[in-house]
């Protein structure tokens, strides 16, 4: 009895001489000033790191961190925001020169950035972006913008589809920045077209290509006169195109993703996959390792680094199939 | 059986307290001490506080000899609610989102005692509702709040400290008090223990077992408004992994699968274990994907060190099996130790 009260009080103070001893805080932080002596380091926060893209992302800033000579931690959370606050602030005790961060949710990240800008390590977003609050605590955000690439595939859709048929959507996780804006780049180009397309069904498939699959075929058994599935990402959208195979109805529905997968290009090439935004992600990763050097450098920068997008169809596909890199 | 018992329990505890000092000093040496610096420290009593109360509410409900699968959708979804509401005002807000998981853990408690179905089953499909009642009350949107000062109790400092920490604090200090020296809180051992005896000796089981889950299902509540408050938002996000990890932390802090071991101060060493583990090897670097499996062998080294252990107890304390409510004090006098 007696040393299990022992125990909790060690608990206790374990926790509470933590806590307590935080008053000094405020001090080491100013020292940031003297940076520029310093090589780059970089502590970046992923969101889902086992996802094709963001691979490429990481491939790219692995890359690219050779040649500025950078220290970069990948750390990835996993698609959990409560974990992804606790990275940033882990990396915020680590001092970098810069910390990178690939939202998981735009609006729960805020906090976590603003006690970056507290402790003065500059902050860059890639991939997926935070809200206009949590603007106010980064530098820049590097990236292709994923509401231009639903904006893409909307666009597309209305011309390939003369502006009607029935969709059926298949999307990321919910919540997440991407799926959001591609959603509502989605929508907004369907109304800024005119286009009335009648959405049958919207499901997710976590990013997963094996459970689009699981999702088109529930989609087939229950609507039988789907014209096109919009699928998140290429990935999903190649899970989509299995499930149409496989129900024999190759042809007479129309798939679009994004991402621009090697697999999903080839398949535009044969006229098996209506199209896809491209979405350069190595390049993401690239430009980060150069915005964080650039901030290091007390280069002015700016606010929005874009990657390059492209609508991909059929029609310009032998121009844009070497950068078809997933 | 009790002196057995307790004597697994505190050899489980005096084994997690030293690999929770080691671990200390392992990432302080590996980082040239700068885990140990007081803003490491801030950040990581921050982070544990915050992860602490659906460790708490894990391990009642194992204690009672149930589990609760569903402590993550709740601390979602009360989160959500205490930022939605808002609007109401602050304390409104807060109340529901608390009384929200309170809710749902009778409707687990009344299933699983009034119903008799396994606790499992139950928790699984509540988490599975309240997910899907996440989804629908969010659009999937994540909901950003509005009033400042809720973000002081899960982002706060009150005199250096942060506010999670004095919070978590104050309720593992109620709870540990209300299983210790309540009646009602060693008869949650004794259901948890051995359902059938607790019956004979008169205890109201079901009573009993419902309390506990109302207590879990309260304590995943006020964890969703700490982690909502300290996000300044309500994400469907959250909360994914919070079950199972719930449920390692409270298996490391000494609570058993069958129920009726463990207490709050072992699911605070648990929660803190875990905590360090993660933030010293973010600090120290080290990959996502080997973290994960860093984690997996100290849990299973735990249970295994902990079957060993009661294994090595209970061979040579075969005697003690006779005299099972006597203990010795320190002047040789055998005492009658009732719980």
């Amino acid at each position: 009895m007696l040393s299990r009260k022992l125990l909790v009080s060690l608990a206790v103070a374990v926790l509470a001489v933590g806590a307590c001893s935080s008053s000094a805080t405020q001090a080491p932080a100013a020292s940031s000033g003297a940076v520029q002596a310093k090589a780059l380091s970089i502590c970046a926060v992923e969101n889902v790191a086992d996802h094709p893209s963001i691979t490429q992302i990481i491939m790219g800033m692995t890359d690219e961190a050779k040649i500025y000579n950078a220290n970069v931690t990948q750390l990835d959370p996993a698609g959990d925001p409560q974990k992804q606050a606790s990275m940033v602030q882990d990396c915020i005790t680590k001092k970098p020169s810069v910390i990178a961060v690939n939202a998981v949710d735009p609006v729960a990240i805020v906090p976590s950035l603003k006690a970056a800008q507290a402790a003065g390590i500059p902050v860059v977003m890639f991939n997926a972006d935070t809200n206009k609050d949590g603007q106010a605590y980064t530098k820049t955000f590097v990236g292709a913008q994923s509401y231009d690439q639903g904006y893409a595939i909307g666009q597309m859709m209305d011309q390939q589809m003369g502006g009607k048929g029935n969709v059926v959507i298949i999307q990321g996780n919910p919540g997440q920045t991407d799926v959001i804006n591609r959603q509502n780049g989605l929508e907004a180009a369907w109304k800024d077209t005119g286009a009335s397309f009648n959405v049958l069904g919207t499901q997710t498939a976590h990013w997963s290509k094996d459970e689009a699959v699981t999702v088109m075929t529930d989609f087939l058994t229950k609507y039988p006169n789907i014209d096109a599935v919009m699928a998140q990402d290429d990935g999903m959208g190649l899970g989509a195109l299995q499930a149409i195979q496989a129900a024999g109805k190759e042809g007479k529905i129309k798939v679009y993703g994004v991402g621009g997968f090697k697999q999903a290009c080839q398949d535009i090439k044969n006229g098996t996959y209506a199209g896809t935004a491209l979405q350069t992600s190595y390049m993401i990763g690239v430009y980060t390792v150069r915005a964080a050097y650039d901030i290091l450098m007390n280069r002015p920068i700016a606010r929005q680094l874009l990657t390059p997008t492209a609508s991909v169809t059929k029609d310009n596909i032998d121009q844009w199939i070497g950068q078809c890199a997933l | 059986m009790a002196r057995l018992a307790w004597a697994r329990s505190h050899l489980r505890l005096r084994a997690n307290v030293v690999l929770l000092l080691s671990l200390l000093a392992l990432f302080a040496v590996l980082t040239g001490g700068s885990t140990l610096s007081s803003e490491n420290l801030h950040n990581l009593t921050q982070q544990i506080a915050i992860t602490a109360p659906v460790v708490l509410a894990q391990m009642i409900a194992l204690l009672i000899g149930g589990m609760d699968l569903s402590v993550g959708a709740v601390l979602a979804m009360s989160g959500v609610l205490a930022v939605g509401l808002q609007p109401l005002g602050l304390w409104p807000a807060v109340i529901v989102a608390v009384l929200f998981g309170t809710l749902i853990g009778a409707v687990n408690g009344l299933l699983v005692t009034r119903a008799g179905v396994n606790a499992f089953i139950v928790t699984l499909g509540t988490m599975y509702l309240v997910t899907g009642a996440l989804l629908t009350y969010t659009h999937q949107q994540p909901i950003a709040g509005t009033i400042p000062a809720f973000t002081e109790f899960g982002g706060g400092d009150i005199l250096f400290v942060p506010t999670p920490v004095l919070i978590v604090l104050v309720i593992s200090a109620v709870l540990h008090g209300f299983l210790v020296y309540t009646r009602t809180g060693r008869n949650l051992y004794a259901v948890g223990g051995n359902a059938d005896a607790a019956f004979v000796t008169g205890i109201a089981v079901q009573n009993h077992k419902l309390l506990g889950f109302i207590i879990a299902g309260t304590l995943s509540g006020i964890a969703g408004v700490l982690l909502a408050s300290s996000l300044n938002s309500g994400s469907v996000q959250v909360g994914a992994n919070a079950s199972l990890t719930s449920i390692a932390a409270a298996i490391i802090g000494g609570a058993s699968m069958f129920g009726g071991r463990g207490g709050i101060g072992g699911a605070l060493i648990g929660v803190i274990v875990l905590g360090v583990l993660a933030n010293g090897m973010n600090a120290v670097g080290v990959s996502t994907y080997y973290q994960i499996g860093v984690t997996a062998v100290i849990l299973i080294a735990v249970v295994v060190l902990d079957a060993v252990n009661s294994r090595v107890v209970s061979r040579p304390s075969l005697s003690n099996i006779s005299r099972p409510s006597l203990r010795r004090r320190s002047n040789g006098v055998l005492v009658n130790r009732t719980p």
